[in-house]
């Protein structure tokens, strides 16, 4: 059982990564086997392809609003909700709900409500509110913002979740002598809960900053990737070039140029978090 | 009294956000009951004409598509979660206990698996598996998700190993049990916290995953429910009650499994947030 566990990861992680980093070295296509070796040649494309960059910077402000919404949603909520009250303990699993759901099926869910003769913009017309309405999925300023936020949404009930969580480990007298000691409600949480909360801050940005680096699924349902490539993400691209333009080279190359961007920011951020979490 | 006045504040701005929060799946469901007419003229309101007929329709759609697909999903996802979790459990113990300083430089080499995106590899992934002639087959499907897993969950079952006491090990080989039956007899019934953790975990993910299935699956060899909807929706999109009741009847399955492994679903995510 030892054997066959390594021998899956190897065969199905390592040994592909090692083929893509071989491939970037090529011409190869889709399901044809001759090819030439091409040397650096794909990885000096990247620096005119455009419209790889051009996901990559997009994919990069989408990922701090898919991080910022949530931070500040999900620890509002968590602090909202956070009362041994069944009321409350009820009001929580709504939050859970979306975290469960597929990706795909939360995306079809919101682009009914965003597509033009959507209910967004039927309910703004009925409250007289038709100058806000809006193409949210069909013009190309939109489109990324309304991924990202549908994204957010998603976020939003995970980082709740753990925020609860991490609340309910704060000693309750902690928060009794800290209002003894007659500290307001804000000088408490500022100086005794949030530093106990350092731990979940750390999974919540982490966790949530590699999800968004990674976007895909809701990119495809609501937009994809359109109009035209206004919002398509970076794994997008990758994916497109390797399997629907056959580019496998190139794709490899993109691929590991991705890869390595987001083993960069997540190390940087780790790092970051956790000698944050030694200082507070 | 003030007090009151303001705990009743609370439970109205609570509720207030729980509400708007909510909205979407509110719409999805009510929606999911309505004629197409009543989903355009007043998509907030409750579906108080309602109809089965949406529901009705994707459950005896001629294609098939859901129960073909619910089925597909189901035996994927179980095999998947079972596997990973005998395999990861094995090997976290092994490295733990047996391996010595072996140990510490394969769980390196699994550190470089845990935050790959499937999207980056499958390429790679499909020339492996078409070398293998699995391409297509959910059987290739399985054992990429065994490998692309492991990681996560051997390194949750590796600090639980760590910290469980050797004596009942020692016991159970003084008393002539051989390292297999030890391990299930003996070790397994200790880890089942984390086992639960690793099962809902890769349970979730494997469901809800779009991609892996979307390019290693051949639509001739059937697709998951996730794949299914992506691909179903396409043909009636303007059928708005149709679109809400084919998501409902894909997310009820793990809705139902999230309410009954409640605590396990909330005890695996949050593990370690706590100072």
């Amino acid at each position: 059982m030892v054997g066959p566990g390594s021998a899956a990861y190897l065969l199905f992680v390592l040994l592909p990564i090692g083929l893509s980093l071989f491939q970037s070295f090529t011409d190869r296509r889709y399901l044809q086997s001759s090819y030439s070796f091409v040397g650096l040649k794909n990885y000096l494309d990247l620096i005119g392809d455009e419209g790889f960059q051009q996901s990559v910077v997009r994919t990069f402000w989408m990922t701090a609003i898919v991080l910022v919404l949530p931070m500040v949603g999900g620890l509002l909520v968590a602090l909202l909700l956070d009362i041994d009250r069944p009321v409350y303990r009820l009001l929580r699993s709504f939050f859970f709900i979306p975290i469960v759901l597929s990706p795909v099926v939360v995306s079809f869910i919101w682009a009914v409500i965003l597509t033009d003769k959507g209910v967004l913009n039927s309910v703004l017309d009925a409250v007289g509110l038709h100058t806000i309405a809006a193409s949210w999925l069909g013009s190309a300023t939109l489109a990324p913002i309304s991924v990202a936020v549908v994204t957010a949404w998603q976020m939003t009930g995970f980082t709740a979740t753990i925020f609860l969580a991490a609340l309910q480990g704060v000693p309750e007298e902690l928060r009794a002598a800290s209002r003894i000691d007659g500290a307001s409600s804000y000088q408490t949480f500022r100086y005794v809960v949030w530093p106990l909360l350092a731990p979940a801050v750390t999974i919540n940005v982490v966790l949530v900053t590699i999800s968004a680096l990674k976007l895909y699924d809701y990119a495809v349902v609501l937009t994809n990737g359109g109009p035209g490539t206004s919002s398509e993400t970076m794994t997008m691209h990758v994916v497109s070039t390797t399997f629907t333009n056959g580019q496998n080279g190139l794709g490899a190359a993109q691929s590991l140029v991705v890869l390595l961007l987001i083993t960069i920011v997540t190390v940087v951020l780790l790092k970051a978090l956790q000698r944050r979490e030694v200082d507070l | 009294m003030n007090r009151r006045a303001g705990s009743i504040g609370r439970l109205i701005i609570a509720v207030a956000a729980t509400a708007a929060f909510s909205f979407p799946l509110y719409i999805a469901v009510v929606n999911a009951f309505k004629t197409n007419e009543s989903v355009v003229q007043s998509p907030l309101a409750l579906p108080i004409d309602g109809t089965l007929s949406n529901v009705l329709g994707v459950l005896t759609d001629p294609s098939g598509f859901y129960w073909r697909s619910l089925g597909t999903s189901l035996v994927l996802t179980a095999a998947c979660a079972t596997l990973i979790t005998g395999v990861a459990a094995m090997l976290a113990y092994y490295l733990a206990r047996r391996a010595g300083r072996w140990g510490s430089a394969v769980l390196v080499v699994l550190l470089i698996g845990l935050m790959i995106p499937q999207a980056l590899i499958l390429g790679g992934v499909s020339d492996v598996l078409r070398g293998v002639g699995l391409m297509g087959t959910p059987a290739g499907l399985v054992l990429f998700n065994l490998g692309y897993f492991l990681p996560f969950a051997v390194f949750l079952f590796h600090g639980f190993v760590k910290a469980l006491p050797r004596d009942t090990e020692e016991a159970a080989v003084i008393d002539g049990a051989g390292p297999l039956r030890s391990f299930w007899q003996v070790v397994f019934p200790q880890l089942r916290p984390a086992a639960a953790s690793v099962v809902v975990f890769v349970a979730v993910f494997v469901w809800n995953d779009f991609i892996t299935p979307l390019i290693l699956l051949s639509p001739s060899t059937g697709t998951t429910i996730t794949v299914g909807v992506y691909r179903a929706i396409g043909t009636y999109n303007v059928d708005y009650g149709g679109v809400y009741a084919t998501m409902l009847l894909a997310a009820i399955p793990m809705v139902l499994f999230y309410l009954l492994l409640q605590k396990q679903f909330i005890k695996g995510l949050t593990a370690g947030t706590s100072k």
